[in-house]
């Protein structure tokens, strides 16, 4: 498994950044980067965003990939 | 992915690989009188001093342009130590080429070429990368690279990277990633010169970091699997391209981390929060004021009184002529130049707070509060500043990182109250309310800061449903000593963009009131030589004053005052003054306001004026018409400059559109509280 695909494992799990490197012998803001480019492509959410980050609540051009083909998606 | 840089063919098109022929696709542009045949963008995360590089290189040779079609902020320069002076694009900072905001979106359009961001594509792109956050800049150097853009890297922080046990070679990474890296200090100019010969090589001899396959177009959206198998080669890119550094397991406490401890503990670090945020205001109302004074004295004086003076030596004086000259135009440009002390002092303030790093602190401070209207600890500057002047505040929004926020906040900041509405808050409240007077001025203050808050809480849920509701994630710079040099060098620029752009806008604006006070529509005056209630001004007063009476406001007075205050606040009273004095004058008879002349019972006289105007249009309920009056000042467009200044910096949409709603939420506020008001 790659390392991006570890950080988000463990991520999604709720692994926090600090966590992670330390377990997986990664840097720090490696971690970080993989966490900020997970939630781009929205595979990861954060805890706080919850549904006010879902496209179909929100109009927004910045669609994430993450998000096509789910029902509540809407590209505008 | 196709095949890999070095070899120099690949599926890249070719105009994106050799500048000569991009550059002829697209034609020279033009930066100043400089024609341009090359560009180069600046790309870096935020706060890595890119900015600082970005005024380090192109010195006083710079703009500030809006991305096309939206209202993000670029700015453009020359890099006048390169020869044939290619334009430099500072981009706005992001983490990523996979845009989460506007302003993300911009920086993202600019390196690939798409979306018209910058007009053609990039011959180079110098990326900031941050030697203490080494992984994360090349992760963006290598989505530069997978775009098929060459680029250059400027390695910054190296001393502060030191600081953490982390040593970064240029060399060595150079030998890794196999672009140029420079190390450079953007503060003291070192290695800007080195950083600019490797510029002008790779201009000439574009290079890639090896081992990174250019980006297919896909022709839309690629789906997540390819998404994220791209991410991960480019993520294995960077862990290859680091392997040589060594990274200490446990980071030590630097000063900036000691200064934090005591900073970010919320029962220091609110109370300096502020006393920071009260300097500022201060620095706003008190320094700034009478520089302005100071040069709207010059202007009144000195400059009218030589403007007079030459029209007479050419026989045009006493006239239309004189007239427009002085009460018009040099009335208009004084009113933009009484503004320049102001915004530079305000633009100096913010560029400290910005590059000492405190700024980022005061947002994470000031987040929780922010947040209670959906936005972010960084719109608690605009917003506090709002309360000395709406114009710089409108210009410290620059400090917000989503153009959207931008916008927000831009939008509240006009319903914050600003010193000049306190002169007729203090007038009505003295002469309507003589024992509660301070308590209704703190009163108009707390309505302010509803306003603010209601208003942004509405837009939240209209307008503005598309601002998601992120935490604050904010990488905090260390703490450095600001420079000078940079200071005042970007204070000069963004000055000089009120001055051409706003100021052109309060001129003309000036120009169209001269003419409707100079017009005279009865009782047989010259021209630019009579009362206001005979001028064209007066006759559309007494057009507007019946809008006015659901709010116990129907007086041509008033209206006319209101009118004028679209000017300025400050000119409000003086209105008041100016048009009773001339009803005086014109009719003798007219009791108080006979003794006008007589500057010790001016004060009286507008006092029984104003009571008896308003006794008289709310039926003796002349408390709650002058509390009308007083919350349709608070909400109504604040002054020319801030109008201008909307119209700057989010557009004319925007600008006529937030105009449009502060009078209709004047008029609605002022009729309910004179509406109630009038039950007591």
């Amino acid at each position: 498994m790659s390392a991006l695909r570890s950080v988000l494992a463990e991520a999604r799990v709720g692994g926090t950044a600090e966590n992670i490197a330390a377990r997986l012998g990664l840097a720090r803001d490696l971690v970080d980067s993989m966490i900020d480019q997970g939630e781009r492509l929205g595979l990861l959410g954060s805890a706080a965003a919850a549904c006010g980050s879902c496209i179909g609540a929100v109009a927004t051009r910045v669609v994430r990939p993450g998000c096509t083909g789910c029902p509540f998606a809407r590209a505008l | 992915m196709t095949d890999c840089h070095g070899g120099g063919s690949g599926g890249l098109p070719l105009d994106a690989r050799d500048p000569g022929v991009a550059r002829s696709d697209r034609g020279p542009s033009r930066a100043g009188t400089v024609e341009i045949t090359r560009r180069v963008l600046l790309l870096g995360n935020p706060n890595v001093g890119k900015s600082t590089l970005f005024n380090a290189v192109t010195g006083s040779h710079q703009r500030v342009v809006n991305a096309p079609g939206t209202t993000v902020e670029l700015e453009v320069g020359l890099w006048a130590t390169i020869e044939g002076t290619p334009e430099v694009v500072d981009l706005p900072g992001t983490y990523s080429l996979l845009a989460r905001s506007p302003d993300e979106q911009v920086a993202a359009d600019a390196v690939t070429g798409e979306g018209g961001a910058v007009e053609g594509a990039a011959d180079l792109v110098v990326v900031v990368v941050d030697a203490t956050s080494v992984s994360r800049s090349l992760y963006l150097l290598a989505q530069v690279a997978h775009a098929g853009r060459p680029s250059v890297a400027a390695l910054t922080m190296v001393d502060r990277a030191a600081e953490h046990g982390v040593v970064v070679e240029p060399a060595a990474l150079e030998a890794a990633i196999g672009v140029p890296v420079v190390a450079i200090d953007p503060r003291t100019g070192a290695g800007v010169t080195a950083l600019g010969r490797a510029v002008a090589r790779s201009l000439d001899e574009p290079r890639y970091p090896r081992g990174i396959g250019v980006r297919q177009p896909a022709g839309g959206a690629q789906d997540l699997t390819t998404e994220l198998e791209q991410a991960e080669q480019l993520f294995r890119w960077v862990e290859n391209a680091t392997a040589h550094l060594t990274v200490p397991t446990a980071m030590r406490r630097t000063r900036s981390d000691r200064i934090d401890r005591v900073l970010l503990n919320p029962w220091v670090g609110i109370p300096v929060f502020l006393a920071v945020m009260w300097a500022l205001f201060e620095l706003v109302t008190r320094v700034a004021a009478p520089l302005m004074t100071f040069v709207s004295g010059l202007v009144s004086g000195p400059a009218s009184h030589g403007v007079r003076t030459a029209l007479s030596g050419v026989g045009l004086g006493g006239g239309w002529i004189e007239s427009l000259a002085v009460d018009g135009l040099l009335a208009g440009v004084g009113t933009v130049l009484a503004f320049v002390p102001l915004m530079a002092v305000m633009f100096v303030a913010i560029g400290v707070l910005e590059s000492s790093g405190y700024l980022a602190r005061a947002a994470f401070v000031a987040d929780k509060a922010m947040r209670a209207i959906g936005l972010d600890g960084r719109a608690v500057l605009p917003l506090i500043v709002g309360f000395g002047c709406n114009v710089p505040a409108l210009a410290a929004t620059r400090t917000l990182p989503n153009a959207r926020q931008r916008l927000l906040t831009g939008l509240l900041v006009p319903y914050t109250s600003c010193t000049a509405r306190l002169t007729v808050y203090l007038l009505m409240a003295s002469i309507f309310f003589p024992h509660d007077a301070g308590t209704v001025v703190f009163a108009m203050y707390l309505l302010s800061v509803l306003f603010v808050v209601g208003g942004g809480l509405l837009l939240r849920r209209t307008a503005f449903r598309d601002l998601r509701d992120e935490p604050l994630a904010l990488v905090l710079p260390s703490y450095q000593r600001p420079r000078l040099r940079p200071l005042v060098r970007s204070a000069w620029v963004r000055v000089g963009g009120f001055v051409t752009k706003a100021g052109r806008l309060i001129v003309i604006a000036l120009l169209v009131i001269w003419v409707l006070m100079a017009v005279p529509v009865r009782g047989g005056h010259e021209v630019a030589q009579v009362p206001v209630a005979d001028s064209l001004y007066g006759a559309t007063a007494t057009a507007v004053a019946p809008v006015l009476a659901p709010a116990g406001l129907g007086d041509w007075h008033v209206a006319s005052a209101l009118m004028a205050g679209f000017v300025a606040k400050e000119v409000v009273v003086g209105s008041f003054a100016q048009s009773y004095a001339v009803t005086a004058a014109s009719d003798p008879g007219a009791g108080a306001g006979a003794s006008a002349g007589a500057s010790a019972s001016a004060g009286a006289s507008l006092s029984v004026e104003l009571q008896g105007t308003l006794d008289r249009t709310s039926g003796g309920k002349s408390g709650a018409a002058a509390l009308a009056l007083m919350v349709f000042v608070l909400a109504y467009t604040p002054c020319l400059a801030t109008a201008a200044e909307q119209r700057r910096i989010f557009g004319r949409r925007w600008a006529t559109g937030s105009m449009g709603a502060q009078l209709v939420i004047a008029w609605i506020a002022a009729v309910l509280v004179f509406q109630i008001g009038r039950l007591w």
